[in-house]
């Protein structure tokens, strides 16, 4: 080593030494037993993979599941500390008028949200759950599950997780970071059109099963909602939720696939199978888009998501209708006594389409 | 249910739950061990006590999902920070308003009391001057900087965090370091 590397290395570990020293900064130790506190109860709450969820078991939704909807948060917080964490791992992928739905709502997702204390990541906290709401909304269309009760009940709860973003964003705004409160305001406008397209799409849907011009006619009719908020920022708002709309209703078909097979008819199930790969295809191409930055790109793959994802329901939708009207039709011709089915779906043979 | 296959599945339960709390205690003690400079990491990039807060809990519950969901975590002190890195430029775009000076003046950082001996040697006024140097470098150098200084990492480590190949790192560090003797002048290597 010549003498001038030498000094240059002395040199670069002495002015090492003064980063160290002027960058050595930590969190005060009642805020890091804090944290330490509440990601123990939410490990607990979400044990590791192989400790097997409780069967999801469906119940009428104006009496048990009422009652401890009524009595939600500390009957709850006892419930879990009595079942423990499976119960809340199970209680994930529970759907309105299934038992462990309220511990979904009032437990886990309160639990969550005790983790996000700055403005913007409650607001954040809840959009995603508006979010949940619509991937259930768009869950229970797929089996023909979602009457008018819980549509109105989803929508209720959307509308309390919008109002505390929006208070969110109001004390964003207080404290002059228009830069969080923009965005949180853009996320919310996104999943308000998500909503126009999955919780009021009873109409759409059925439209849909007709003509496959449906996706079109909904994205019509985001686009007629963000015509009316600012130019710039709506262009993101409705690319957003188109974006929010395709993931809840990739989502929910999923889940209807892996809760539900048997309803489709082996025709049926490749056609959703195969409209849910492109839907799933464009989704991932849109994120790519986003994270580089191309948004005309990006908004273009989630028209196309979303254009795929609604066809899976017009798919079910007039897959099932076939089904029990054949099915029906079967019993009343007295030929299918064997079968001990009247038309509940699971239990006949399904049709093609 | 016979006495054998009770029993089975009373001893398959109890694997489960040792398993669980084997995992929960691995976390915790992963919290443990790189809480604090996760939060020093997240606080020097992003200039905003209350975020590096939220940020870090989110770090490690999105490290736990993962786990959850069936993933393995080999190393946690290189995924928590490629985690939280990612959080920072996935989710929390939002440019540094505070200098890394102001915000250990006015928000209460106190300045550890390991190193004691490199605190002796370096006096406040110096250590002020250091931050303010560091604040003007480029956020592609002062990442680096941050992690191979503050956060003892080697350069292999920081490429798997930053997703730039280890050569990369490396020339990072030795620019970040040239320019930061410019920003602070010929006084750079004194009072030491």
């Amino acid at each position: 080593m010549n003498l001038f590397n030498f000094f240059k290395q002395e040199e670069d570990r002495e002015i090492a030494a003064k980063i160290r020293a002027a960058t050595k900064v930590h969190m005060d130790d009642a805020a890091r037993e804090r944290t330490r506190a509440l990601l123990s109860e939410y490990v607990k709450m979400r044990p590791v993979r192989g400790v097997e969820p409780l069967p999801l078991v469906s119940v009428p939704a104006n009496q048990f599941s009422l009652f401890f909807m009524r009595h939600s948060v500390p009957a709850f917080a006892a419930v879990i500390v009595l079942v423990g964490g499976g119960t809340a791992a199970a209680a994930e992928g529970a759907l309105p008028g299934d038992i462990l739905y309220p511990i979904k709502v009032h437990v886990n997702e309160e639990m969550r949200a005790t983790l996000a204390t700055s403005p913007k990541a409650k607001a954040d906290w809840q959009v995603s759950r508006a979010e949940r709401r619509l991937e259930e909304a768009a869950t229970l269309a797929l089996s023909g599950k979602l009457d008018d009760v819980t549509r109105a009940e989803l929508d209720t709860n959307l509308d309390a997780h919008v109002k505390i973003a929006k208070e969110n964003r109001k004390q964003l705004e207080d404290e002059n970071d228009a830069a969080d409160a923009s965005e949180v305001d853009t996320n919310i406008r996104a999943v308000l059109i998500a909503r126009e397209n999955i919780l009021d799409g009873k109409l759409a849907a059925k439209v849909a099963a007709r003509a496959e011009s449906a996706a079109l006619m909904m994205s019509a009719r985001a686009v007629s909602e963000v015509n009316d908020a600012k130019a710039s920022e709506g262009e993101e708002a409705e690319s957003k939720g188109r974006r929010t709309a395709a993931k809840a209703r990739i989502g929910a078909a999923k889940k209807f696939l892996n809760r539900l097979p048997a309803r489709l008819s082996d025709d049926a199930r490749v056609q959703v199978e195969t409209r849910l790969k492109e839907a799933a295809e464009a989704f991932s191409s849109g994120e790519v888009d986003v994270s580089e930055g191309n948004k005309a790109d990006a908004s273009s793959h989630f028209d196309s998501a979303l254009e795929s994802a609604t066809k899976i329901e017009a798919i079910v939708s007039v897959s099932t209708e076939t089904d029990v009207s054949v099915s029906a039709d079967d019993n009343s011709d007295g030929e299918n006594s064997g079968s001990g089915s009247s038309g509940s779906g699971e239990g006949t043979t399904p049709l093609g389409l | 249910m016979s006495m054998v296959n009770w029993r089975f599945s009373s001893k398959k339960a109890m694997e489960k739950t040792s398993q669980q709390q084997e995992e929960e205690k691995e976390f915790l003690a992963a919290y443990d061990e790189h809480s604090s400079s996760l939060f020093r990491f997240l606080t020097m990039k992003i200039a905003d006590r209350e975020v590096a807060r939220d940020l870090t809990q989110e770090t490690f519950t999105r490290a736990w999902d993962f786990r959850q969901s069936g993933g393995v975590i080999r190393e946690w002190k290189p995924f928590l920070f490629r985690t939280a890195y990612n959080l920072v430029v996935d989710v929390y775009r939002k440019k540094r308003a505070v200098s890394l000076d102001h915000l250990v003046d006015d928000q209460g950082f106190a300045v550890s009391d390991d190193n004691a001996d490199e605190k002796r040697t370096v006096a406040n006024a110096e250590m002020s001057r250091v931050r303010k140097g560091i604040d003007q470098l480029d956020e592609t150098y002062r990442d680096i900087i941050l992690l191979r200084y503050t956060e003892d990492l080697p350069p292999k480590e920081i490429a798997r965090i930053t997703g730039l190949s280890e050569n990369v790192v490396s020339v990072r560090i030795h620019r970040g370091i040239e320019k930061l003797k410019v920003i602070l002048g010929p006084d750079a290597t004194k009072h030491l």
